[in-house]
């Protein structure tokens, strides 16, 4: 009976808990089609509606974010994106005019990273991605990679100190991802636009091995890669917090919310 | 004798082979020989009602003048016309030229005339080509098309409806189907929606039962090969979509009672031999039948053979067709790099699945259709689901697709792959109706937005950057898929 009562004072615990886990939304976008459509007020309210506390922002072109930020920098993280448009997302690693525009955005506004980009395998190397490294190692940014692993590997290997959030965890395996992380010790992944991990509000078992080996490398977000998509950052926080709740507490909330606001909170003094 | 013979045509064999040209003209191609001179001719590959060029190399036979120019031209002599433009000849060197601007505007066999001018002669010469109407499908084109067929496929009865099939239900589905006392104001019926003279659907860019809503009302015509049923796929069967509309208060504004009621009142003994049985005092039961009646009646609604369908098989025996090159031409880009088949699969032109081609879709200032990812939780939580008491499938196949269902990130803003038969009869298109003809569908494909697709999304949707004819030939080739 005892056991019981322990158990279900447990459940009630952990429901409550799942209830109010706060947010941290490492992976989203404010890009020039969303700003007439989910005008600034409403895409804070979102946020903070959906129990975001702090989100990392980036837009198609930059001045999205910007006014985010403005308007509310208690929640919003601003990353530089080096896309004028979303359309750069295919050429921007052979476009050397994205260099003079990220340090003139670099001049006049704080970022806590540049990204997020889309780099593949050997590109990664070519000349324009290699001067936006030099640009983060000189500004002290971190890197926002969609990139599979040779791109994070080569990124490393131009700065071997980089600090980089690995987008989507490079929709990799968890193993993969595993083997990555524990590699690299400046690596965290975001979990965006995946479903792999968690199955029924349960996490599934290699996800699970990894996250519990890694619990401070991980963070969610929402990918509102298209302004409708904004509407899901509700749904998106919603369905984190019941597979969330599938984890040990502690480690659900690194997950949540405690991993971004460690990693990304202090970076950016507030106006 | 016998002996003679065969020696005369073995010589006349090698003759025909072998000519021992009296000059060689300095390019490739068919060879043809007048009184004075030799021309060769070349030309790019030719297809109905594109322009093309011809290379040509002429010399003169020993003591013969040299050509000093060409004309071409090229008629149907069966048909008594030529070609509607005329060709340009531009010289290309010594005995040679080049003609443009030509185009053969219909298949058929078609007579290419070359005049030869020397010395105030002209000489002329003829050479036959037959224009096939019939594209050189690949195997793998072939195999693509094969698949579209045959139709109509085997009809099995649907096993989650007992009365499916069943001729006395299929009446009475047809009587509801008509019936606007089913509405909770008696002024709506299935058909003011889904109007029979108009494929069953409305022309109407979003339906409008008794409230306008964000969707386009699709055709019923062979609504029974989807797997999911409406744009989101909140219902797994025919039946249990049926009843959707009659409870929605923007749409029928009936309730549980009010259609039991009307059955006990109007259809006791049509119900009784549909179902077996009299009406029972349980008013979900008796709504949930009167879906599957429903279901029943529309079922029968399968479409006709069209012209692909008559192409196809065609293809499939080898014999003739008299299938437009245009639509041909549109078929290739839809089987091959529009990859309009991969979706749009099978004798259906579906895969009864869910896609995501960056349709907008916010249906006001802050709100959204959030498409199969919201279907997938109605569906979850609908009590006349195929996991639930009222699927009459005793062994459960019919439910593993219901089971095993599970929402994704992607599903946000994804809507049904819509069947494309008859599909130049149901304009307009898309979820909500956004698109007013097949031609701004085409376009939406050609010019697609990519920055509204996500970068891990599905590949194949890429702008198929359509030149104006191929936009036109697939066009032709979805205006195919409706029955004569």
């Amino acid at each position: 009976m005892r056991a019981l009562l322990a158990l279900l004072v447990l459940g009630i615990s952990s429901g409550a808990h799942a209830q109010a886990l706060p947010i941290f939304d490492a992976h989203l976008h404010y890009s020039h089609d969303a700003w007439e459509l989910v005008p600034v007020p409403q895409a804070l309210e979102i946020l903070r509606k959906a129990g975001v506390k702090r989100a990392l922002i980036s837009s198609s072109g930059d001045e999205g974010q910007q006014r985010l930020y403005q308007a509310a920098p208690e929640l919003v993280i601003p990353e530089l994106r080096p896309y004028r448009a979303r359309a750069d997302v295919g050429t921007w690693f052979r476009d050397e005019s994205v260099i003079p525009y990220l340090e003139d955005r670099l001049r006049k506004y704080k970022y806590a990273g540049i990204g997020e980009f889309h780099l593949y395998g050997a590109d990664a190397d070519l000349p324009v991605p290699r001067r936006m490294v030099e640009l983060a190692r000189k500004h002290n940014l971190f890197l926002h990679a969609h990139s599979d692993v040779d791109a994070v590997e080569r990124l490393f290997r131009q700065w071997p100190q980089a600090r980089i959030l690995w987008a989507h965890a490079g929709f990799d395996r968890p193993e993969r991802v595993a083997e990555m992380l524990k590699k690299h010790r400046n690596l965290w992944a975001d979990l965006a636009f995946r479903t792999d991990h968690a199955s029924n509000d349960k996490v599934d078992p290699a996800w699970r091995t990894v996250f519990l080996q890694f619990p401070d490398r991980f963070m969610v977000g929402t990918d509102s890669y298209t302004p409708e998509r904004w509407h899901y950052v509700q749904g998106h926080a919603d369905w984190s917090r019941r597979w969330l709740a599938d984890l040990p507490r502690e480690v659900a909330e690194r997950i949540a919310w405690k991993n971004g606001e460690q990693v990304f909170g202090s970076l950016l003094a507030p106006y | 004798m016998e002996k003679r013979r065969t020696g005369l045509w073995l010589v006349a064999c090698a003759v025909l082979s072998f000519p021992a040209w009296p000059c060689t003209p300095s390019g490739e191609g068919t060879k043809l020989e007048s009184a004075r001179y030799v021309l060769a001719y070349k030309t790019e590959a030719i297809e109905v009602a594109k322009h093309f060029s011809i290379d040509i190399a002429a010399c003169a036979k020993p003591g013969q003048p040299e050509p000093a120019g060409i004309k071409v031209d090229a008629q149907m002599p069966e048909h008594r016309h030529g070609m509607n433009y005329a060709a340009e000849v531009k010289p290309l060197g010594p005995g040679r030229w080049r003609a443009e601007g030509l185009m053969f505007h219909m298949p058929g066999r078609w007579e290419f005339v070359f005049e030869i001018r020397a010395a105030g002669v002209t000489e002329r010469l003829a050479s036959s080509f037959q224009l096939s109407s019939l594209l050189d499908f690949s195997k793998d084109e072939l195999a693509r098309i094969l698949q579209h067929g045959p139709w109509p496929p085997p009809l099995k009865p649907d096993p989650s409806n007992r009365v499916s099939g069943r001729p006395e239900a299929i009446a009475l589905g047809e009587k509801l189907f008509f019936e606007p006392r089913l509405s909770g104001t008696g002024s709506v019926l299935c058909a003011t929606c889904h109007a029979p003279w108009r494929l069953y659907q409305d022309a109407r860019a979003r339906a409008f039962g008794l409230e306008l809503v964000e969707r386009n009302t699709p055709t019923v015509v062979n609504v029974r090969f989807y797997r999911w049923f409406g744009w989101d796929g909140a219902q797994d069967s025919l039946w249990a979509q049926s009843i959707r509309p009659l409870l929605d208060a923007r749409e029928m504004r009936a309730t549980p009672s009010h259609i039991a009621k009307t059955v006990r009142a109007l259809f006791p003994k049509d119900y009784e031999q549909a179902f077996g049985r009299p009406v029972p005092q349980n008013d979900e039961e008796v709504l949930v039948d009167v879906g599957k009646a429903l279901a029943a009646f529309q079922e029968t609604l399968v479409s006709g053979r069209t012209p692909f369908d008559q192409f196809r098989d065609s293809l499939q025996k080898g014999g003739t067709t008299d299938y437009p090159l245009a639509a041909q031409r549109g078929l290739r880009i839809f089987v091959g790099k529009g990859n309009c088949s991969v979706c749009h699969f099978g004798p259906q032109f579906t895969n009864s699945e869910f896609a995501d081609t960056g349709v907008p879709f916010f249906i006001a200032p802050g709100k959204v259709d959030p498409g199969r990812q919201a279907g997938i939780e109605k569906l979850k939580q609908s009590p006349f689901n195929l996991l639930g008491r009222y699927n009459d499938d005793r062994a459960g196949a019919s439910a593993t697709g219901t089971k095993h269902l599970q929402a994704q990130h992607r599903n946000f803003g994804e809507f049904r792959v819509p069947g494309l038969r008859g599909v130049a009869q149901t304009a307009p298109y898309m979820h909500n109706g956004s698109l007013a003809t097949l031609a701004d569908v085409v376009r939406f494909y050609s010019e697609l937005n990519e920055e509204r697709l996500h970068a891990d999304g599905e590949k194949i949707l890429k702008p198929l950057h359509l030149t104006p004819q191929e936009a036109e030939d697939l066009r032709a080739f979805l205006e195919s898929l409706s029955a004569r």
